[in-house]
């Protein structure tokens, strides 16, 4: 699912549903499936596989001569949004697969993704030339329930408008960064890069956040969990992609964890 | 302006009556109005363009230069400065007017009737006319009566004139009508309701009494408002318990068309007698009045004098009108009584309905001149001149004014005042080289107000003074930290600006205080320029924010505007249209002008929302319907698919239930229909959110390709995220704080539907597991032995797809879907087996008080309802279903002579029935052989006796039903039969031997001893020896 190709059904709410029940003790395969899955529905496919091993690729469980078990510690999946914030900050282990390559593409695309068609179903060739890797329908639409998922945007329909508060603010609780704190900008990239260069370009030389990231950032200081400053005659600058109607200053400076 | 001084003097200066403040005040505050029309003939609303200045009429007409009789009316719409303007024309006059003339100017100070003529009988001229102490003690016999007796007085008066109407009058209405309206008018709610504040009881009153604070420009006449009766009103009528009568005028009231052409007719009957009550209850006659004037005319013609009477308002004269009109219509060439009258020149200011309705056309005829002032009587220097002036001449010492007004009030000499606040601000070019600085107003917040705030018809001198003058200045004066506090409808606001401030200042009241300043006093834009070494923000000089307080924003800086594009008075509206909408600089889109102009309108509605707090969006079309289609649908379908419903854990299946309801997710405060679950306040940063909505649907045509999404996206996806949590809580719960647990009841259901369709017969749930509950079909039993009462709750369940809908129900809620694209259930076994566990130790009772029954969802009440609709049948049910089950068991226990009835029973039973058929047989009883298939299955015989032997005494429905869920009637019923058939079959055989019996011998039936056959065996005996005999021989 992450290492490679991406599929519809491993959805993450089913891998949370799983990694409940395993929980509970380790559990054989077929017990687990029937668990979820039970012959009787007389479900047409079976889905139990997809979800079972993007869970293993997560790290959320092991599995040894059948028998599935916990492989995190329970407080991983004390809630979906803490199991999120795990994955989120494991991303980068799976930065040669599919749904990490559309997602650094989605966002290099920057606002110009409203000029593409508003179903992602349909941008397969798009991002097969983008990331070099051929996307498929069924691989954007199984990205959307993980974009969404993972905090990169927010789903209308079958379109992901980019504001990546909720990754974001995953991304600054995983790298620890201090309460009450004044970081100067470059020191706020860096604490967060390792885990956000899926969505904030490697390459820092440019020194600009995307649409996505800049919605993302404005959007936490907009609820006040960040604020951002520009203090005149610092160096150190980077710039948020410009929307007139917020401010006439994208140049930040600072970000302080509130 | 002087603040210290204007505190002392707003009062005084500020009046939208000009006749009450000083002469002083009034010269100093008076501008030329240049816009009179002059008319020949009466026009309500005059088309001829040649206009005059007051001066041009006052040497042409007013000065009355050829000395001739004559009749002036000015008249114009309420407010439009006709008092103003014959008040002027009388100071005019007063100082350029002949030796011989006397001026009469007849205020309407306390306007009323007796008010009036006191003033009339209080001219000098007027001391030695005859009658004079009869005319005294006429107003001395003033009405002591108190004010509601005199309402009722009034009230009662036209009763009286419809009780004893004898089809005088022009008007007239049917002897039935006339009755059903004197008891509609007898009943005491509508006597309240017309005696009201607004209603025409007062406004008549006020014509009658002393003191009233009702409009000056107010007819005393009923209106046929005053007659349209509300479904309200009716509703009060008919609960108080009405005369038929009234109740049938309050019916003819309340039509949609033809209640609107009654109240009509109904007022302007009744108009006909306003004269006559009014008199009577003022004590006055219309000859009196008439003769007050001719004996004034008559003693100034005596004194060789002639009269100039200028009447502010003519409609102080209503009851006596007519007679007044006579009086000032009679020229001085005809004779009266043999005596001679004075020449009278008559200027009289009245509103145009009142010239339009109450000059009767002979009057109309015989007036000289019309002079008409128009309602935009001010262009705009004029407007701002006005303004000026009030401010100056309030910030002006009452000495000061009054030195100027005595030495002949000269424009040269017009004093200007010590500016100590708002020096910076704006300055207006009067006469003379004078500038009057007009500090707390900006021009543009003068025409902003001027066309945004005061109403059609209402833009008019005394509301200028009442609406801008007078609550902006004591704003300023009086409550300088919070300016402007006056309640101020921001027009289209400009969304950027309303968003750039409020991101930056955190306290709401503060950031639309400074939207306010700068949508009203500034030009609303986002933008900063420099022009002559001064920063302008929004238009405004920045030292003026520095005045009050505000904080400085940078905003975007754009190139100082020119002259010309400052706008006229008449291009409605000044602010600029909002948020620079579909600009396309940069961008090779280009947004239709229609669809601008849709979102536009939305957009002075919603801004008027955030003013008023309320908003009407029911209609589809229209502004309304543009925001009506965002709210209802493209709000909702947005946030259905933007939140993760399940990741907040939340069942697909409960966000759909509320998705697809009427209840929307989000309404807006104030919204006169439909009720949602997460109400949006009227605020700017919403109104954003909204026009967003519509621009995505208007300008991207449901998609984020248009000029600016980029900005439009983000709104919306940090509004979603800052109400996310609010929003799932609410579709979370059923009321505040508690969950919604519907699903309680559809698993009740569903497994009592299990049950009753005999899918699962155990007699206890402990097996009923999850495949019992989620791989069950729903099938009608079409062939069952069940009572009635099963059979007709089976299907009452089955009715519209209920059984069904449920059933969809519970595999939904437990189903983790993806999007609603896959048919497969992939079950959240952890939530099943919380909610059937619970269901199932509840043994399917859900206690009254935890009942939902009242969702507000109603998808999701649909399963209480369903539940109920089984849970109220469900004892009948059981009752029935046991007493046919113990009819049936009763008959096998009769039959078998025993209540154990089990499989070695059957077996003897078969045996017996056997045995039965074989001495039938060899008795040659000719009986027909019953089948005994029926009984072969002897364990499940076994077992519906077991069954229903089991809960004969039970009380418990539940357990009732679950005894006979398989149906156990049925099973017995082929052993029943056979019993009834053998029964049959045993009779017959009975019949058959005793037929044979009796055919045996006459009087055999009696005899069975052992002779009984002695003649046979004889007979027989005999035979065999002889038999032997032959054989042995």
């Amino acid at each position: 699912m992450f290492k490679d190709k991406m599929v519809t059904t491993a959805i993450p709410e089913r891998i949370f549903a799983l990694c409940k029940i395993v929980e509970k003790g380790p559990i054989v395969s077929y017990e687990l499936k029937e668990k979820m899955e039970p012959e009787y529905l007389e479900n047409g496919s079976v889905y139990f596989n997809d979800y079972k091993n993007a869970a293993l690729e997560l790290g959320l469980i092991s599995i040894s001569d059948d028998l599935i078990s916990l492989a995190v510690d329970a407080k991983v999946i004390k809630n979906i949004e803490c199991m999120r914030t795990y994955i989120n900050s494991r991303l980068e282990m799976f930065n040669t697969g599919q749904f990490y390559l559309v997602t650094k593409a989605y966002f290099e695309k920057g606002s110009d993704i409203f000029k593409e068609d508003k179903n992602i179903a349909n941008l397969g060739p798009l991002f097969t030339q983008m990331t070099n890797y051929p996307v498929d329908a069924v691989a954007m639409r199984s990205w959307r329930f993980w974009a969404q998922f993972l905090g990169f945007g927010y789903l209308q329909e079958m379109f992901i408008i980019p504001n990546a508060c909720v990754f974001l603010w995953d991304t600054i609780c995983n790298a620890s960064l201090e309460k009450e704190r004044m970081y100067s900008v470059s020191e706020f990239v860096n604490a967060i890069t390792p885990m956000s260069n899926i969505i904030i370009d490697s390459d820092t030389a440019n020194r600009t956040f995307n649409y996505g990231v800049s919605n993302g950032l404005r959007a936490l200081q907009d609820v006040g969990k960040i604020k951002m400053d520009h203090i005149l005659d610092q160096k150190d600058t980077w710039t948020l992609y410009q929307l007139k109607a917020y401010s006439n200053d994208s140049t930040i400076t600072h970000i302080s964890i509130m | 302006m002087n603040s210290e001084v204007a505190k002392e003097r707003i009062s005084y200066v500020a009046r939208p009556d000009s006749i009450t403040s000083s002469e002083g005040d009034f010269l100093a505050t008076h501008v030329a109005v240049n816009k009179l029309r002059v008319l020949d003939k009466f026009d309500i609303s005059p088309s001829e363009k040649k206009t005059f200045s007051e001066e041009d009429i006052f040497k042409k007409y007013i000065s009355n230069p050829e000395d001739m009789h004559q009749f002036i009316a000015v008249y114009g719409q309420s407010g439009t400065g006709k008092s103003h303007l014959i008040r002027w024309f009388e100071a005019r006059y007063e100082q350029s007017k002949p030796k011989d003339e006397v001026i009469l100017f007849i205020r309407r100070s306390d306007n009323t009737l007796k008010g009036t003529i006191r003033q009339l009988l209080e001219k000098p001229e007027v001391q030695g006319i005859s009658n004079k102490d009869v005319y005294e003690r006429l107003l001395k016999a003033s009405l002591s009566v108190d004010e509601n007796k005199l309402k009722d007085m009034i009230y009662h008066n036209f009763i009286i004139e419809i009780h004893n109407d004898q089809d005088e009058q022009d008007i007239k209405i049917t002897n039935v009508k006339r009755k059903r309206l004197e008891a509609f008018l007898n009943n005491e709610v509508v006597h309240d309701y017309l005696m009201g504040e607004k209603g025409p009881i007062e406004r008549i009153y006020s014509k009658i009494a002393e003191h009233t604070l009702v409009d000056r420009d107010t007819v005393a006449k009923f209106k046929k408002e005053d007659f349209i009766v509300t479904a309200e009103l009716a509703d009060s009528i008919y609960s108080a318990g009405a005369d038929p009568k009234a109740e049938k005028m309050a019916r003819e009231l309340m039509a949609d068309e033809s209640g609107i052409e009654d109240a009509k007719k109904i007022a302007d009957y009744l108009n006909q007698f306003v004269s006559e009550v009014i008199q009577r209850c003022a004590g006055i006659e219309p000859g009196d009045f008439k003769q007050i004037f001719m004996d004034i005319r008559k003693e100034l013609y005596r004194l060789d004098k002639k009269l100039t009477i200028f009447i502010e308002d003519v409609t102080s004269f209503t009851g006596v009108d007519t007679a007044i009109l006579d009086a000032l219509l009679e020229a001085h060439t005809g004779k009266r009584d043999g005596e001679k009258l004075c020449r009278i020149s008559s200027v009289v200011g009245t509103t145009n309905s009142y010239l339009q309705d109450n000059f009767k056309d002979n009057h109309k005829d015989r007036i000289t001149k019309y002079i008409y002032i128009p309602s935009d009587v001010l262009d705009e220097n004029g407007l701002y001149e006005f303004v000026a002036r009030y401010v100056n001449t309030m910030s002006l010492s009452e000495d000061v004014i009054s030195d100027w007004a005595a030495g002949h009030a000269n424009p040269e000499d017009y004093p200007i005042h010590d500016v100590i606040e708002g020096k910076n601000w704006e300055y207006i070019d009067i006469s003379h080289e004078k500038k009057i600085n007009i500090y707390p107003f900006t021009k543009r917040s003068i025409l902003y107000f001027y066309q945004n705030v005061l109403e059609k018809g209402h833009q008019t001198p005394r509301y200028i003074i009442r609406d801008i003058i007078e609550p902006v200045v004591r704003d300023a004066i009086f409550n300088k930290s919070n300016f402007p506090s006056i309640d101020v409808k921001i027009v289209n606001v400009n969304t950027t600006l309303s968003f750039r401030i409020h991101s930056q200042i955190r306290n709401e009241s503060s950031a639309d205080r400074l939207l306010k300043f700068m949508s009203v006093w500034g030009n609303g834009a986002p933008d900063q320029y420099e022009k002559d070494g001064k920063t302008y923000i929004s238009a405004i000089q920045k030292e003026l924010f520095d005045d009050f307080g505000f904080p400085i924003l940078n905003m975007d800086v754009i190139q100082a505007p020119t002259p010309e594009s400052v706008n006229p008075i008449n291009s409605v509206n000044t602010v600029s249209p909002v948020n620079n909408e579909a600009h396309t600089e940069g961008n090779d889109q280009i947004v239709p002008d229609a669809k601008i102009k849709k979102l536009n309108e939305a957009n002075t509605l919603l801004t008027k929302w955030t003013n008023d707090h309320v908003i009407d969006i029911s209609a589809t079309v229209g502004a309304a319907g543009t925001v009506h289609s965002a709210v209802y649908d493209e709000m909702p379908d947005y946030l259905y698919t933007a939140i993760n419903w399940q990741a907040e854990g939340i069942s697909m299946d409960n966000a759909k239930k509320v998705k697809d309801s009427s209840v929307l997710f989000i309404a807006l405060e104030g919204q006169t229909k439909k009720e949602g679950l997460y109400t949006l306040p009227a605020t700017w940063n919403n109104l954003n959110i909204l026009l967003a909505f519509i621009r995505w649907k208007e300008y991207g045509n449901k998609s984020w390709n248009y000029p600016d999404a980029d900005f439009d996206a983000y709104l919306i996806t940090t509004w979603t995220e800052s109400i996310r949590k609010e929003l799932v809580k609410k579709v979370s719960e059923y009321k505040d704080g508690e969950e919604s647990r519907y699903i309680e009841a559809a698993v009740t259901a569903e497994m009592y539907r299990i049950i009753l369709a005999g899918e699962f017969r155990e007699k206890s749930l402990k097996n009923f597991n999850g495949q019992t509950l989620l791989a069950s079909k729903p099938n009608k039993l079409a062939n069952n032995s069940h009572s009635t009462e099963w059979r007709s709750l089976l299907n009452v369940m089955s009715q519209k797809g209920a059984d069904v809908n449920n059933q969809q129900t519970v595999r939904r809620y437990f189903n983790i879907g993806q999007g609603g694209a896959s048919s497969n259930v992939v079950l959240d076994s952890l939530l099943l087996s919380k909610v059937f566990g619970k269901v199932k130790r509840n043994k399917l009772v859900i206690a009254e008080d935890e009942k939902q029954s009242d969702d507000k969802i109603k998808q999701r009440r649909d399963a209480y309802a369903f539940l109920n609709d089984i849970e109220e049948r469900l004892d009948n049910v059981a009752k029935a279903e046991l007493s046919a089950g113990r009819e049936q068991i009763q008959r096998i226990y009769d039959a078998f002579g025993d209540d154990e009835v089990g499989e070695e029973e059957l077996s003897i039973f078969t045996e017996r029935v056997n045995k039965f058929y074989e001495e039938a047989n060899k008795s040659q009883v000719n009986v027909k052989e019953v089948p005994l298939d029926g009984i072969k299955k002897r364990d499940q015989i076994k077992k519906a006796i077991s069954d229903i032997a089991s809960v004969l005494d039970e009380d418990d429905s539940l357990t009732i039903i679950m005894a006979f869920s398989g149906d156990p009637i049925k099973t017995l019923k082929p052993l029943v039969e056979i019993i009834e058939n053998l029964e049959k079959e045993v009779e017959k055989a009975n019949n058959i031997v005793t037929t044979k019996k009796a055919s045996l011998g006459t009087d055999g039936f009696e005899d069975t001893g052992e002779d009984r056959y002695s003649e046979e065996l004889k007979s027989i005996q005999t035979n065999k020896q002889k038999l032997e005999g032959m054989v042995n021989a």
